[in-house]
C-alpha cells in the first residue's frame, strides 16, 4: 500500500460516522422543544379568532358542515 | 435530524387534524344516536375521517417542497387548503347523498370565510408547532 493511499484511507474513516454507531437519542431534543413553550398570537391573530367565535355562534349550524369539510 | 423530512412533514401535518377528527366524530355520534337528528354517518364519516387529515399531511408536504419558490407564510399556505377541501367535500357531499351538506350550497359562502380564518390560525399556531418539533421548519 502507498503511503497516499494510507493517508486517504485515514481521511475517509475520519469523514464517515462507523455503520454500527448509536442513532443519537432525539427525545432530549424533543423535550427542550416541547419546553420553549407556545408562540404568542399577535393582535391580528386574537381579533381573527374572536371573529371566527363570533361567526360560530352567529351561525350555529354551519358548525356541522365545518365539521364535515374541515 | 435530516433524513425522510417529507415523510416527517407528512406526519406533522396529520398530527393537527386526526385528534380533531375524534372530538368531531364523537360530535356526530352523539348527534345521530343520543339526539336521533338524521344524519347518515356511515356515508359522511369517509371524508373527514379519510380525505381530511391525509390532505392535511401531503399539503404540509407541499409546503416544505415549495417554500424555496414561493416563500409563503405557513399560515396563508394552510389557509389555502380549504379551496380544494369544501368543493371536494362538498362534490362528495352530493355524489354520496349526505343531504344536509349537499343539498344546501348557500352556506358555503358563510363557510368559506370562517373555514380561511380557521385553516390560518390552525397552520400558523399548531402545524407550524408540529413541524417545529418534528424539525421539519
Amino acid at each position: 500500500m502507498k503511503p497516499d493511499d494510507k493517508e486517504i484511507r485515514e481521511m475517509l474513516r475520519n469523514a464517515m460516522p462507523p455503520i454500527d454507531a448509536e442513532p443519537p437519542d432525539l427525545w432530549p431534543r424533543m423535550l427542550r422543544r416541547l419546553h420553549e413553550g407556545p408562540a404568542r398570537m399577535s393582535l391580528f391573530d386574537r381579533i381573527l379568532l374572536f371573529a371566527v367565535s363570533l361567526g360560530l355562534v352567529a351561525f350555529p349550524a354551519i358548525i356541522p358542515q365545518l365539521l364535515y369539510q374541515l | 435530524m435530516n433524513n425522510h423530512p417529507y415523510l416527517r412533514a407528512y406526519i406533522a401535518g396529520v398530527a393537527v387534524p386526526t385528534p380533531m377528527m375524534l372530538c368531531g366524530l364523537t360530535g356526530y355520534i352523539v348527534m345521530r344516536y343520543v339526539f336521533n337528528v338524521p344524519v347518515p354517518i356511515e356515508r359522511a364519516v369517509a371524508f373527514p375521517l379519510a380525505v381530511v387529515p391525509n390532505a392535511w399531511g401531503l399539503w404540509n408536504v407541499a409546503y416544505l417542497a415549495w417554500r424555496e419558490h414561493w416563500h409563503l407564510p405557513l399560515g396563508v399556505h394552510g389557509a389555502i387548503l380549504p379551496l380544494i377541501l369544501i368543493p371536494g367535500g362538498f362534490v362528495l357531499a352530493r355524489l354520496l347523498g349526505i343531504d344536509f351538506i349537499g343539498q344546501n350550497a348557500a352556506w358555503m359562502w358563510i363557510a368559506f370565510p370562517l373555514a380561511f380564518a380557521i385553516y390560518y390560525l390552525a397552520w400558523k399556531y399548531l402545524v407550524s408547532f408540529c413541524n417545529h418539533l418534528l424539525g421539519v421548519a
